[in-house]
Parts: structure tokens; sequence; C-alpha cells
């Protein structure tokens, strides 16, 4: 998938929060206006995002990712394909590589949580 | 004989041979055992063993040989300070073993000196030996990741990051901190409150307790000259803060251009609903905490010996569950201080002022009540 979609790839926000502190970094991206809008947009696009870590962005106690231990942090990553939340422990490989990424393309924002 | 076999060190150590070692190797080879219980916590790295001259016998051998099958005796204190070596890969590189000398690197000995103090209090205040009162090694890795903003517990090992330099230094320079990573191995082999939503903010609130606690005892401080704070002094100085949480003032440990203003509620009216954090785990712990403070500078003198033993009895009590909510907590905790102080007892009559205070309401009694008007 290497033609830009209708509409453009869109933006990409990594929110990460938890860890000993609870302080909330959100990392946002607009993949069509990035210089690596062609290597990240169609990455992004070909994530399996309604398969992958907990997809509805609901946090309930049964269908919860757990974390991995305690004070560990807790990502979300949202773009126009899907949202996604992971333990810091339990993301796989390719999102976890995206994560890193986008951290290289984006200063972090620190925002209240809530 | 024991060290005629050697482990092929080339090679992953086989889950089953690291739980041979750690369960039954502990009375000739303590270094040893404890090396193989620090690597059977991860997949990777099982270097240990090699740096603690490890020579194993196969489960078979370990079977004709009487003294290697009796269980160890109580071990007492075990600090295992790994180095991961700014990876992420745990445990690392065992780098100060109990009863030696201190390293020419700071975050190891702060590490160890910190495991110390921690274990003093469950030891000698509680009577608890180690995470899981039987004297499990206790292990801890610093230099973890590059930059790594955060300490955890992840099931076996307290892991400190060095900070970024910017906003945080070293994790280890905290010994709240530390008691609170420790705390969390004793929650986890105890209540191990689940790790979402208000039986995860009483999970981080408890770390927060007996990480105070650690500190407080360490120092010989009573709670009223205490600063109940959480990670006092790992901000950078160009951070307008002065620790990551405030226990008796939640909310106002920092309020930093680039970190904004500590989020902690102070009061049920404010409590955080959130998907972030695991449901606000460490923004909500600031309600049962602040209930905490006040009931222990209320009643005065060293907290460990007042409500310290109250919140000890109830997280290692029957009647917690890993579901508990802030209103069942609250509920354990008077009716323990009944139990153990009196009904109408200063401890007693300050935790229910603590908890109404912080506006946890009376919805019931979890045991009877006591015959409380609370």
């Amino acid at each position: 998938m290497n033609e830009k979609p209708a509409g453009g790839f869109g933006h990409l926000l990594v929110e990460r929060s938890g860890g000993i502190g609870g302080m909330l970094l959100v990392w946002e991206v607009d993949i069509d206006a990035s210089t690596r809008r062609d290597e990240l947009g169609p990455r992004i696009a070909e994530l399996p995002w309604s398969d992958s870590g907990q997809s509805d962005g609901v946090v309930q106690s049964d269908d919860a990712p757990q974390a991995t231990g305690a004070d560990r942090f807790a990502y979300l990553i949202e773009s126009r394909y899907g949202r996604v939340r992971f333990g810091e422990t339990q993301m796989p490989p390719e999102w976890k590589r995206l994560v890193d990424d986008v951290r290289e393309v984006a200063e972090p924002q620190r925002r209240q949580p809530g | 004989m024991v060290s005629q076999s050697v482990v092929p060190f080339h090679s992953v150590v086989p889950p089953y041979l690291l739980d041979a070692i750690a369960e039954r190797g502990a009375e000739r080879f303590p270094k040893a055992a404890a090396a193989a219980a620090s690597c059977r916590m991860s997949d990777e790295s099982c270097r240990n063993l090699r740096l603690a001259g490890l020579r194993y016998t196969p489960p078979a051998d370990l079977g004709r040989d009487e003294s290697a099958l009796a269980p160890p005796a109580p071990a007492g204190l075990q600090r295992l300070v790994h180095d991961a070596q700014n990876t992420e890969v745990l445990p690392g590189e065992l780098v100060r073993s109990e009863g030696e000398e201190p390293v020419d690197d700071e975050p190891v000995n702060e590490a160890y000196d910190g495991l110390g103090a921690s274990y003093a209090l469950f030891s000698e205040v509680f009577g608890r030996d180690s995470l899981d009162g039987a004297g499990m090694p206790l292990m801890a890795s610093v230099h973890y990741g590059k930059d790594y903003d955060n300490a955890f517990f992840d099931g076996r090992l307290m892991v400190f990051g060095d900070g970024d330099d910017e906003v945080f230094t070293g994790f280890t320079g905290s010994l709240s901190i530390i008691g609170h990573e420790l705390s969390h191995g004793v929650i986890s082999h105890t209540a191990d409150l689940e790790y979402l939503g208000q039986p995860g903010a009483l999970n981080e609130h408890c770390a927060d307790v007996f990480g105070a606690l650690t500190q407080q005892h360490d120092a010989g401080q009573n709670a009223e000259d205490a600063d109940w704070l959480i990670g006092a002094g790992i901000f950078t100085p160009e951070v307008t803060g002065r620790a990551l949480r405030s226990m008796i003032e939640p909310g106002t440990a920092y309020d930093d251009d680039v970190l904004g203003k500590d989020p902690q509620p102070a009061h049920m009216d404010d409590f955080v609903t959130t998907d972030s954090d695991n449901g606000g785990v460490h923004l909500n712990s600031g309600i049962p905490n602040r209930a905490l403070a006040l009931a222990a500078i209320a009643v005065g003198g060293p907290a460990w010996e007042s409500v310290g033993q109250v919140w000890y009895s109830v997280l290692t009590g029957a009647e917690i569950t890993q579901r508990t909510d802030f209103a069942e907590f609250a509920e354990l905790t008077i009716a323990e201080a009944a139990d153990q102080f009196g009904a109408g007892s200063d401890v007693h009559d300050a935790i229910v002022s603590g908890w109404e205070t912080v506006g946890i309401s009376h919805a019931g009694s979890a045991r009877g009540n006591q015959g409380s008007s609370w």
C-alpha cells in the first residue's frame, strides 16, 4: 500500500501514561507533512489495528491489557485506521518500532490526564 | 558430586534447571541459587549463573543427594543487584551480592542500601522475611534502558532507570521509590490487587505507604516530622517540584512549565476518570494516600507502629480481595484498627477521620464494623 489514501494518512498519536510518576506524554505526527511520510504512511496503514492490543479504547476489568508488573508504562496509539492500547511489555515489535520512530520525529508534549 | 556437571553456558539454561537450582541449591550455593532465581524471571541473559560460578546437577542427580534436596534454611536478607548496562535486557550482569563491599557505581550501591532499608522495615516491624515471606532474594537491576524515566517491579525484579538528566535524575536516588518498588513485590505476594481502576490505585497507594514508611523507619522519624513525599530529589534542578507525589497534600508535588501541575486528587470529589495509566492508578492513589497520612500525623509518633500496622494487617489479611475498592478498603482498615487498638482508640478515630476527610463514605460494613459509628 504505497499510494496515499484519499484524505491522506492523517495524524498519528502516541500517548504514554503510567510509570511510577503517572505522567502523560503525547507524541503527535502529521504523517502527510512528515519527511518520513513515504515510509511511515504505508507502515501505519498496514498495521493490524483491529487485531492488536485492546482496540476499543475502553478500559474494562476483564479485557484491559494488564501490565506485566507494576509501574510499567501504558501506551495508546491512534490514527485514522484505529486505536489500540498496549502494556509496555506487551507491544509487538512492529508497534514498538513505530513508537520508536514517532518518538524520533516528534517532540513529546506533556498533558494533564483525565 | 554437584560440581561434576557444568551448565552449557553458551545456551539458555532450561527453566526446569533454573527451578531446581533456585529451589534446591540454596544451601550449597546460595549465590548461584539466587542467580538462578534471578534468571528465571526472564528469558534473557543467564550470565549471572556464570558470574556466580555455578555448577549444576541435573534433577535426577539431585535426587540422590539428600542435602541438595533439603529445603533451604531461612535465607534472611539476600540482595542481588544487577547492571542492565543501559539495555532493556533483564536482569543484566550481577554486580553486587549480599555482603559484598560497595562498588564504584553509585546507583548500584543506592539500590543495595535501599533494598536493605526496605527489607528492614518489613522484617523488623512486620516480621516479614522478604517479598514472599519466605526469604526470597531481593533482586534489582539498575541502568535499565537508555535515558529511561522510570522504575518498576516486573513481577520478580525491581528495575531502575537512570533518568534523562533533563527532567529526572536516577531513580535509585530516592529511598521512597526503592521502598515503593519493593512494596509492589510484597503486594503481589499478598493481596495482589488488580492493577486497574480503584484496586490498582490501592495497589499504588499501598506501595506509596510502605515506601514512605521505609524512609521514615530508616530515618527514625515520627509521622509529624516526615515530608510524606514519594520520589523527593529525583527531579533535576531545572524542574520546579519537590517530588513525584505528596501523600499529605496530593496535587502539590510539582508545578512546572514543562511538567505541568501535579494532577493527583486529594478528595473523592476530584476522582479522575480516565482510560490512561490503567485507569489512573497513579492519580487516584492520592485520595487514600492523604487519608493515611492525615491519620498517621493525627496519631503522631512512628507511623509504622500505628497506622502502618493496620495497613499491613489489611494488606496481608484474608478479607481483602484483588478487586477491593476504596470504600471496602477503608472499612477494612477501620475494622482492623478497632481489632488491634480498640474502637474509639486514637488510631481508630484518626483513621475514621482520615477517610471522612477525603470523602470516602460509609457504605456498610465489611466486617460488621465493630460498633463503629463510621
